[in-house]
């Protein structure tokens, strides 16, 4: 049975992922905050801004002997504001949870998921034919130049650059790495977002619709199965101008 | 680990040199071992910076495998050092022993 360990594994995407990788026998763990998910799935409660909190979590992960062939980091918190108006303490939880927690998952993980050469006889080499694969999320906002996106799309910009060059050092061990950039998806802060500017930012992308999480999953299933690795995609083109500063803010 | 894993020897040397022995058997790295610890390690004719990453990933394996024990060697004690410690076979093990001695006290594996 393949391992999968996905965070933010409580609600939004993560949820649907680890629910989507149980209904199709794998094994998961869910890290979060909350420790809760689907039925089914084992729990570990971590804060990813609190290096106490993480290096607990992942001392546990070796405890467990828990060796994933897929990581799934959906943990992750959208903002929008403007950058003169953002306060020191949303900066630094922003990068704390949208790109330091991400170095730390790649370079931590890496050791539980590259081949070894003295794994255990109970951990196996990997049970997933096509390989281990590691995969993050950016957003669409991070091409679009969103304005009101700045703190978020400069961690995601980071996170997408993280991929890039980690593919290049992980592919020696045989390990992928991919990120999805999403479109809007309809989650409480998209509805918080006035409804011009939603227009606005859905009449930027092509097609001008909400990204489902059917999208989601299917992507993941298609990374599952390929051999790409050091990919940046996104659910939606974006041929369109961007909307006006006035429109989104 | 469980209770019954081996405790770590008290001197490592030989555990390591049979570790770099292993890994350069599996990797196919002629690599001239003739000076026993004082051979060079990593450097000018030696292990480049990658083979170095593969074999501090190799080793700490080992260790965790055969002693229970999780290791972190690429921290910044390492990178911090005016001498880096894998320059030699015996410089690179006498750099593990310490590590293990302080992270077994420190209790978990620390990258600062």
């Amino acid at each position: 049975m393949p391992k999968a360990l996905v965070t933010g594994a409580s609600s939004g995407i993560g949820y649907a992922i680890a629910q989507h990788l149980l209904q199709n026998n794998w094994e998961v763990l869910g890290w979060s905050r909350r420790a809760t998910g689907p039925q089914g799935m084992q729990t570990k409660r971590v804060d990813l801004r609190d290096p106490v909190s993480y290096k607990a979590a992942l001392e546990d992960l070796w405890q467990r002997d828990f060796s994933p062939d897929l990581l799934v980091h959906a943990a992750g918190q959208a903002t929008m504001n403007h950058l003169v108006l953002e306060p020191d303490d949303r900066m630094e939880e922003s990068w704390q949870l949208n790109l330091r927690s991400a170095l730390w998952l790649v370079r931590d993980l890496s050791r539980r998921m590259r081949v070894r050469d003295h794994q255990s006889p109970q951990t196996g080499l990997g049970t997933h034919p096509s390989g281990k694969l590691m995969v993050l999320f950016s957003t669409i906002a991070v091409p679009m130049h969103w304005p009101g996106e700045t703190l978020y799309t400069v961690c995601k910009a980071g996170l997408e650059q993280l991929v890039k060059q980690a593919a290049i050092e992980l592919e020696p061990w045989h390990i992928r790495i991919n990120a999805l950039g999403p479109g809007p998806v309809d989650t409480p802060l998209w509805r918080s977002v006035p409804l011009p500017a939603q227009r606005a930012f859905l009449n930027s992308i092509t097609p001008s619709t909400l990204t489902s999480m059917d999208e989601i999953l299917a992507w993941l299933d298609r990374q599952i199965q390929g051999q790409e690795t050091g990919q940046i995609q996104y659910t939606r083109g974006y041929s369109r101008p961007s909307p006006s500063p006035e429109a989104s803010v | 680990m469980n209770d019954a894993s081996p405790q770590p020897p008290l001197s490592i040397g030989s555990w390591f040199m049979n570790q770099i022995q292993d890994y350069l058997v599996r990797r196919s790295i002629p690599l001239d071992l003739e000076s026993g610890m004082d051979s060079p390690l990593y450097g000018a004719g030696a292990l480049d910076s990658m083979q170095l990453v593969d074999l501090i990933m190799f080793v700490e394996d080992a260790y965790w495998a055969d002693y229970g024990q999780r290791l972190l060697l690429a921290n910044a004690a390492a990178f911090s050092a005016k001498r880096s410690p894998y320059r030699t076979l015996g410089s690179f093990a006498e750099f593990l022993d310490i590590q293990a001695q302080i992270q077994a006290q420190d209790g978990t594996p620390n990258h600062a």
